[in-house]
């Protein structure tokens, strides 16, 4: 999903470059629905995350309201909130600040 | 009911023909509120939205997200909640039946269980975390007064808020159950024998 910049000016394209190069991330959100144990098994099963990590992710979502548990190009992200849905969280992508 | 416990091979749990029942029918009704999804459509309905939600806020995102992945996790997901059905299927007769998972099928198993509790979770309106803890709270109360002789179809709808609500708890015990099971044996804690 890259674009193409076409001979405008240098600031111009710099700026494209920029962001299209900028990585995505994969935002897991809290829902009343899906267990902690769930979330937790999900994180560590796909991710490969070890059980400290997977369960600081877990908590973040489940404290805070979301959580950022991937991040990557947006062709790789797109395969991430892909599988999180198939599991039933609820994912979005987004693209990482800065 | 009981819940899961692992077993050589997978996990075992117990249920009675009316539990069976129940989970199988949900099961088969999930999948085919998904099925136009398959066929291109947009979800209408909260629940179905629910299962392929908008991966972005951002409209052009979503919309190509959606073109890109929606058949396909729609697909996943109806050969996931019919296989959940037919394993439930399988374990035919009367009384309560001990019911193994394979291992190979657990996953299958725990993720249907999820997609049956966001469509049932939908009807009975349960947007946060408090409406599940009041949820088990006026549940307790309806058992309760069940335990005292009180009819619970005298509660306003004809007892259709106890049944979802009753499905939406067990599924709930019966995957924390299954996957509280799984998590130990891919940390490699697991592989006790069944009690």
């Amino acid at each position: 999903m890259s674009e193409e910049s076409t001979g405008t000016d240098v600031l111009e394209r710099e700026e494209t470059l920029t962001a299209s190069d900028r990585p995505w991330s994969t935002v897991v959100w809290n829902d009343p629905v899906n267990l902690m144990t769930y979330v937790a098994y999900v994180f560590e099963s796909y991710f490969g995350y070890s059980e400290a990590k997977a369960r600081r992710l877990m908590l973040q979502v489940h404290e805070e309201g979301r959580a950022i548990v991937s991040t990557g190009g947006r062709e790789r992200v797109e395969v991430d909130v892909r599988a999180m849905h198939g599991y039933g969280l609820w994912a979005t992508m987004q693209r990482a600040d800065g | 009911m009981r819940g899961f416990a692992p077993v050589d091979g997978g996990y075992e749990a117990a249920l009675d023909e009316a539990e069976r029942d129940v989970l199988s029918s949900a099961a088969r009704g999930v999948a085919q509120m998904l099925a136009p999804v398959v066929e291109g459509e947009s979800p209408q309905d909260g629940a179905v939205a629910r299962l392929v939600p908008d991966a972005s806020d951002d409209d052009e995102v979503a919309a190509e997200f959606r073109r890109l992945t929606q058949d396909d996790v729609a697909r996943g997901k109806i050969d996931g909640l019919d296989r959940f059905a037919d394993l439930l299927d399988g374990s035919e007769g009367h009384g309560t039946l001990p019911w193994v998972v394979p291992e190979t099928d657990a996953q299958v198993v725990a993720t249907a269980l999820t997609d049956i509790r966001l469509v049932v979770a939908d009807r009975l309106e349960l947007a946060s975390d408090v409406d599940v803890e009041e949820l088990h709270a006026r549940l307790d109360r309806s058992l309760r007064a069940e335990e005292e002789g009180v009819d619970p179809t005298v509660d306003d709808d004809g007892g259709l808020w106890r049944f979802l609500a009753g499905v939406f708890v067990t599924t709930g015990w019966l995957q924390e159950s299954l996957v509280d099971a799984m998590l130990a044996r891919l940390r490699g804690a697991g592989d006790h024998a069944a009690p």
